[in-house]
């Protein structure tokens, strides 16, 4: 299929021929929302390459889910949706798998670490050493870690450039407000806590 | 106020771009190439073809039905027509007739299948033939043997075989005599 005509045929055309078993027309829906599903399941994971393990999968189980898809909504959503529920289901299992590498770990050297994905460095920090931009940027890219979950994911998938906020909403099952209130509390709460660590003000 | 004097917007841009440095990565390269060789090709395909298979075979399955309904109204029709020998020989019939009709075969009278189950019935000897037996003539049937033949004179009555309990009917016979037009009055003639 050449750029062109890629181009002028809409995803609901490429889902019909899938469906009636076309597996070419599947691959260039694959193309097309590679980057949107690899960036949702990298909010939800926050690895790259449990990301390609999840959007590989994601892509496959839309695949053998597609006769099931009547086109009532947007078939991108409707794979963003499926990607969603693969990544949390690994993102539960990596927690599992932590939990137990941590618990191995206390049990080794008797050192308390119950969260070691979310564990931030102490705040302090030599007041002598003048923080470059660079440096804000890794301080908050620590913090974002810290973040409660529900407003992590949606200010990592809201800033991936990748969704809108109808898709994010179908994705996290919450309407779009409350999405667009998780961004700009997740920003609130950044910004306290680098008032905190000396970053601007309190 | 820290010792940097980080403003607000300037903590926006941080967030905002250090969002942009997590989420900027791609997937690997040939993700296509490795989902389309994970396909199962004919998954979809056939997964429609057997959404499509399935109301073809109820179709199918009442077609079916239909057609034993209708084919079972012809059957009792054969049963009948191959056994008709067995009841006919229960009714009152001429006697020649009766002795000349065959036996039914027992491979006819039992059916080969069916909803209604008909026992096979022993053949039996034609009714001329068992009313004169070794034990005597049979009385519960009207017979051949058992009818007294008429006489030569019209006068005489005809006796008939006592239908079990029932007395003998006795009928005066019937005499036909010639019309006389001269005895009749002159207006009707």
């Amino acid at each position: 299929m050449t750029a062109s005509v890629a181009s002028e045929v809409t995803d609901l055309d490429l889902v019909r021929l899938a469906q009636a078993g076309d597996v070419d027309a599947f691959g260039e829906l694959v193309e097309r929302n590679r980057r949107a599903v690899f960036r949702a399941a990298l909010a939800a994971v926050g690895s790259a390459t449990e990301a390609d393990d999840v959007t590989q999968e994601a892509f496959v189980t839309a695949w053998q889910k597609l006769s099931g898809f009547r086109g009532d909504s947007q078939f991108r959503t409707w794979l963003l949706s499926i990607t969603w529920r693969k990544a949390i289901d690994r993102r539960k299992s990596i927690g599992r798998w932590l939990k137990l590498a941590a618990s191995a770990s206390r049990d080794a050297t008797g050192d308390d670490r119950s969260d070691l994905i979310e564990r931030v460095p102490s705040p302090q920090r030599p007041q002598d050493t003048i923080l470059q931009s660079n440096e804000l940027q890794q301080q908050v890219r620590k913090l974002i870690r810290t973040l409660p979950r529900k407003l992590r994911d949606a200010l990592l998938l809201a800033g991936s450039g990748e969704h809108t906020y109808e898709e994010i909403a179908e994705m996290l099952g919450a309407p779009v407000g409350t999405v667009k209130w998780r961004v700009a509390e997740a920003r609130r709460v950044l910004k306290r806590k680098l008032a905190a660590v000396g970053y601007g003000n309190e | 106020m820290s010792n940097h004097d980080f403003q607000e917007p300037s903590l926006d841009d941080a967030i905002d771009s250090a969002v942009r440095d997590i989420m900027r990565l791609d997937p690997r390269a040939g993700l296509r190439r490795r989902v389309l060789s994970q396909l199962d090709a004919p998954a979809a395909f056939r997964s429609r073809m057997s959404r499509l298979l399935v109301p073809f075979g109820v179709l199918a399955g009442i077609a079916l039905a239909l057609l034993v309904v209708l084919r079972q109204p012809m059957q009792p029709t054969n049963r009948t027509s191959t056994s008709a020998p067995a009841p006919a020989a229960a009714a009152p019939t001429p006697p020649v007739a009766m002795a000349t009709a065959p036996a039914p075969p027992s491979s006819v009278a039992a059916p080969s299948s069916g909803s209604t189950k008909v026992r096979p019935r022993a053949p039996r000897p034609p009714i001329a033939a068992s009313s004169e037996t070794i034990f005597g003539p049979r009385r519960d049937r009207v017979s051949a043997a058992g009818v007294t033949p008429p006489v030569d004179s019209p006068e005489a009555l005809v006796v008939l075989e006592p239908a079990g309990a029932l007395p003998p009917l006795v009928l005066p016979a019937l005499i036909i005599q010639p019309l006389n037009l001269d005895a009749l009055p002159g207006r009707i003639r």
